[in-house]
């Protein structure tokens, strides 16, 4: 009775609660998190550069000794930035695209597997990704091994910085275009077939205009990602400077002024290409108007998809995965000593547990505070952003609505770091740099990983079935909780996972708000700056496997979703 | 000229058996309805046939020529589907000049057989609108064309009127006949609904569970069905329980549950034997005469009745306990009650009388 008696306390408090004036202040709160905490500080940097812009125009153009060589680095690096991005995202259309066909619509054996695996580097920190990918091709216990070479056959720069970028983008890309080929009405290709169409033409003319916007969401993610990615280019990149390194060093050098302005332009981009994309995606089009029946035939020939299904396959591992769990390798060669001299002292056992300077302390320390973040990030995402998601979908808003979901987006598309930046110029004199305000970080960026999928999975709810409980004498309250909720939950946990992973791997944003606190993708890029390799791979494999195991997880719920759906 | 033939035609998914060993020949210039219940395995022997689905056994033939494998496109086939699938991005000239354009003709040929195809379909006016401008009984239309534009000889239909209104569709059924007969096409529409597979073929095959029950036309099905399940699937039939009490040369006599007796013509039996007499509703009238006891007279009570404009529909329960339906024409309101005590005549004359199964009668009435 007891328990009855409790359920019905609460069923009654969410009556008493179901009234307008709760509504609105709920809802109120929610938005105020929105733009006080997300919104606010990522944009601050805005009014961070007009209020000092003759202190930015001083240090940016004109320096009274190095006069506009910062105008001219920032320039350089955006530009770098934007060519990277812009390579990375054409080359995984050209080898994701396939691989989503291949996982979307061939039935084979280990299926699953290769589907598990194409989502691997998503989910690991790219500092520890960009360390395993410098280990395969830039060190000489690498890939140069099969060459017999000394060195590594790429040394850090560009190239290097291009292939962490599609390793750790490719997933992204994957995933939107298997999602979208498993959304598309499959009659309308049984209709193109019927009518006469080879397989080729039936993807060319029919499949691909119905995915049209689908690939541009997922170029759009993969380019953002690239171009605000810290970790692994810090790594990799060597003397190289992207835009998003240039924000970490300026601010280690403290040049406020300039790191502002640079963290600006980033953000106004960001906001422009948000803009332009949602605009542009509706009026691409595809050469579809032409058919040209018999070579596209050929194209359709059995031999010719099983090539195409091979190379595919070849080139993830080769450019993908080998690369992406390298350290593996590296960590089981080098555990008790190096292999080439066999130095006890070299190995990574030594260097991790017995060295004097403690880094399995260290590694330690900094993985209860990365635990602990990504912990709290969740929970608070998890409370602030429900709500949001709710209102996104159910309010009526009309213009509103369509401003609100954009701006949801911001995080997303602006670069970590400079989110970073802004935000600790935000919160300066409040919140000091170190655990708290990266805390406060990692809660905007990963705000819309968690939003989306949410909001992806109310819009699937029938709202017939709220209507039903309310038409049984549920409050709105008792309805949101026993309906709603049960039917988003799946939906929550794969969005509090996401953000969780997320938080996990961040690297730029951490670092420009980190004071004397340390992640462990920081520290990894800190053990890498200073040369300590082997204890570098030790950590990376540790996150790997704490992020292999989430993903895992993540798997597992999408997948009991779909059966229980 | 397209003749089709499948021989021996099975498709399994996993466990499930879709299509059980069909044999099935469809004649050139014939319009034949695949009808049965949801998941019978007609969708899936039509998808066969177009090469969207290939069998796990069997041979499909057109023309006489093995094309079990060959794709869709090599088959020359016009497939309108259930939802028709117009191309969301495409207005209805694209949509109906994609299969032409397919096949490779040249601008005229192209535009000429669009055009032709628009004018059979009285779309003409309609050339320029995208898919989402038009209404369902449009769209459907669009469908028709794009299927003939191609110029193929050989339609098929799956549910192609299934999305539309029942006044919409009843036009649409007599229009599609007409278009498959005045081009001397071959059409196999795929149905669930016996009505239309009744109003629409030639000829009909009945399903049930991957397998097929009965082939012939709509009126030899209709009177003559030889297993339960096509009489009940047909029309509306009762189905009365009664074992045989006397059989003579010119028919026999059946004693029902009730103690009444029927006079049938059917001669094939032996006496003694358990039967079921299959009888129409249309077949029954109501007397208010009670206890008449004489030949394919049985006493009732009323104890349901519903007003379907031309008829009216009673169900009258019998001292056995079953129960039977009755339809009269609606020439008056209706003579009967509820509770009212009434005498069922039987017109015997169409009655089909079946052996009663071993497995009793449920699983051959049952809808699936």
């Amino acid at each position: 009775m007891a328990t009855s008696s409790f359920s019905e306390k609460i069923r009654t408090l969410e009556y008493r609660l179901s009234n307008r004036w709760c509504r609105l202040s709920a809802e109120g709160v929610t938005l105020a998190f929105f733009f006080v905490i997300i919104l606010g500080p990522t944009i601050f940097v805005f009014s961070a550069v007009f209020l000092n812009w003759n202190e930015v125009v001083t240090t940016v153009f004109n320096d009274p000794i190095a006069g506009d060589i910062r105008w001219q680095i920032m320039r350089t690096a955006l530009i770098r930035s934007f060519q990277i991005a812009a390579i990375a995202t054409v080359i995984n259309i050209i080898i994701g695209l396939p691989m989503a066909i291949l996982i979307a619509r061939y039935e084979f054996k280990g299926k699953e597997i290769l589907d598990t695996l194409v989502d691997l580097p998503m989910a690991v920190p790219t500092a520890a990704l960009g360390f395993s990918i410098f280990l395969f091709w830039g060190s000489r216990s690498g890939i140069s091994v099969l060459f017999g070479l000394e060195t590594g056959i790429l040394s850090r720069g560009p190239l290097l910085i291009i292939l962490a970028h599609i390793a750790f983008t490719y997933p992204y890309i994957v995933r939107s275009l298997k999602a979208v080929i498993l959304g598309i009405d499959k009659t309308y290709e049984d209709a193109a077939k019927t009518l006469g169409a080879s397989g080729f033409t039936t993807w060319r003319t029919i499949s691909m205009p119905l995915m049209k916007e689908g690939l541009i969401a997922g170029a759009i993610l993969s380019f953002t990602r690239s171009l605000g990615e810290t970790g692994a280019t810090l790594i990799v990149a060597g003397v190289y400077e992207t835009a998003p390194i240039l924000i970490v060093s300026w601010r280690k050098l403290l040049l406020i002024p300039a790191t502002a302005f640079l963290s600006m332009i980033l953000v106004t981009i960001a906001v422009i290409m948000l803009v332009l994309v949602r605009i542009m995606a509706r009026k691409v089009g595809f050469p579809i108007e032409k058919v040209w029946p018999r070579p596209e035939q050929f194209l359709s020939g059995i031999w010719q998809r099983r090539f195409r299904n091979s190379v595919t396959i070849a080139i993830f591992l080769v450019i993908i995965l080998l690369p992406s769990l390298f350290t593996f390798q590296y960590v089981a060669l080098w555990w008790s000593g190096s292999p080439a001299t066999g130095r006890f002292e070299s190995g990574v056992f030594y260097q991790v547990f017995l060295a004097p300077d403690l880094k399995w302390a260290w590694l330690l320390i900094s993985l209860v505070t990365s635990l602990q973040i990504a912990t709290l990030a969740t929970l608070i995402n998890l409370g602030f952003g429900l709500p949001m998601a709710f209102i996104l979908v159910r309010r009526k808003w009309g213009k509103i609505n369509g401003i609100l979901d954009a701006m949801i987006d911001i995080p997303l598309a602006v670069p970590s770091s400079a989110i970073g930046f802004s935000a600790f110029l935000f919160w300066r004199g409040i919140i000091n740099p170190g655990f708290w305000l990266i805390l406060m970080v990692h809660i905007i960026f990963t705000y819309p990983y968690f939003i989306r999928p949410v909001i992806a999975v109310i819009e699937g709810i029938d709202p017939g079935y709220e209507e039903v409980a309310r038409t049984l004498g549920a409050s709105d309250l008792t309805t949101f909780r026993t309906v709603s909720l049960r039917l988003t939950g799946r939906g929550i946990l794969a969005g509090a996972i996401m953000v969780f992973t997320r938080s996990l791997g961040e690297t730029g944003a951490t670092i420009v708000v980190m004071g004397l606190s340390r992640t462990v993708p920081v520290y990894i890029v800190d053990l890498v700056e200073s040369l300590a390799l082997p204890a570098a791979a030790f950590a990376s494999i540790i996150v790997i496997c704490i992020s292999l195991a989430l993903l895992l997880t993540l798997r597992y719920i999408s997948r009991s979703a779909e059966e229980w759906k | 000229m397209p003749e089709i033939k499948l021989s021996n035609i099975s498709k399994h998914y996993d466990e499930v058996i879709a299509v059980d060993s069909v044999n099935l020949t469809v004649r050139n210039g014939e319009y034949v309805a695949l009808l049965g219940p949801s998941g019978c395995g007609k969708t899936t022997t039509l998808r066969i046939i177009a090469g969207l689905t290939l069998p796990t056994e069997g041979e499909v033939f057109i023309d006489g020529i093995d094309v079990t494998y060959a794709p869709p496109g090599d088959r020359d086939i016009g497939f309108v589907f259930q939802h028709f699938e117009i191309f969301p991005f495409w207005d209805v000239w694209d949509n109906v000049g994609y299969g032409p354009k397919l096949r490779g003709l040249d601008e005229m040929e192209i535009e000429k057989s669009v055009w032709e195809a628009l004018e059979t379909t009285k779309l003409t006016n309609k050339v320029d609108n995208l898919p989402e401008e038009l209404n369902t009984p449009e769209l459907q239309r669009v469908g028709l064309a794009r299927a003939l534009a191609t110029g193929a000889k050989l339609m098929l239909f799956d549910e192609a009127l299934g999305a539309l209104d029942p006044k919409v569709k009843a036009i649409f059924q007599h229009e599609l006949r007409k278009i498959v007969k005045k081009n001397k096409l071959t059409a196999i529409h795929v149905t669930h609904d016996q009505l239309e597979a009744m109003a629409i073929a030639d000829r009909i095959i009945v399903m049930r569970k991957g397998k097929i029950l009965q082939i012939g036309k709509p009126t030899e099905l209709y009177y003559s069905p030889n297993d339960i399940f096509t009489a009940n699937f047909l029309g509306e039939s009762n189905f009365i329980e009664g074992v045989v009490s006397k059989v003579t040369e010119t028919g026999s006599e059946i004693q029902l549950r009730d103690g009444s007796t029927l006079r049938t013509d059917e001669k094939a039996i032996k006496r003694g034997s358990r039967v079921v007499i299959n009888i129409r509703h249309e077949l029954l009238r109501l007397y208010t005469i009670e206890r008449l006891s004489a030949l394919n007279f049985v006493p009732g009570k009323v104890i349901g009745y519903r007003f379907l404009g031309d008829r009216h529909s009673y169900e009258v329960k019998l001292d056995s306990g079953e129960i039977i339906g009755v339809k009269e024409f609606a020439r008056a309101p209706p003579s009967f009650k509820m509770e009212d005590t009434v005498t069922v005549r039987m017109d015997t004359s169409l009655a089909v009388v079946f052996k009663y199964p071993s497995d009793g009668l449920a699983p051959h009435l049952s809808l699936e």
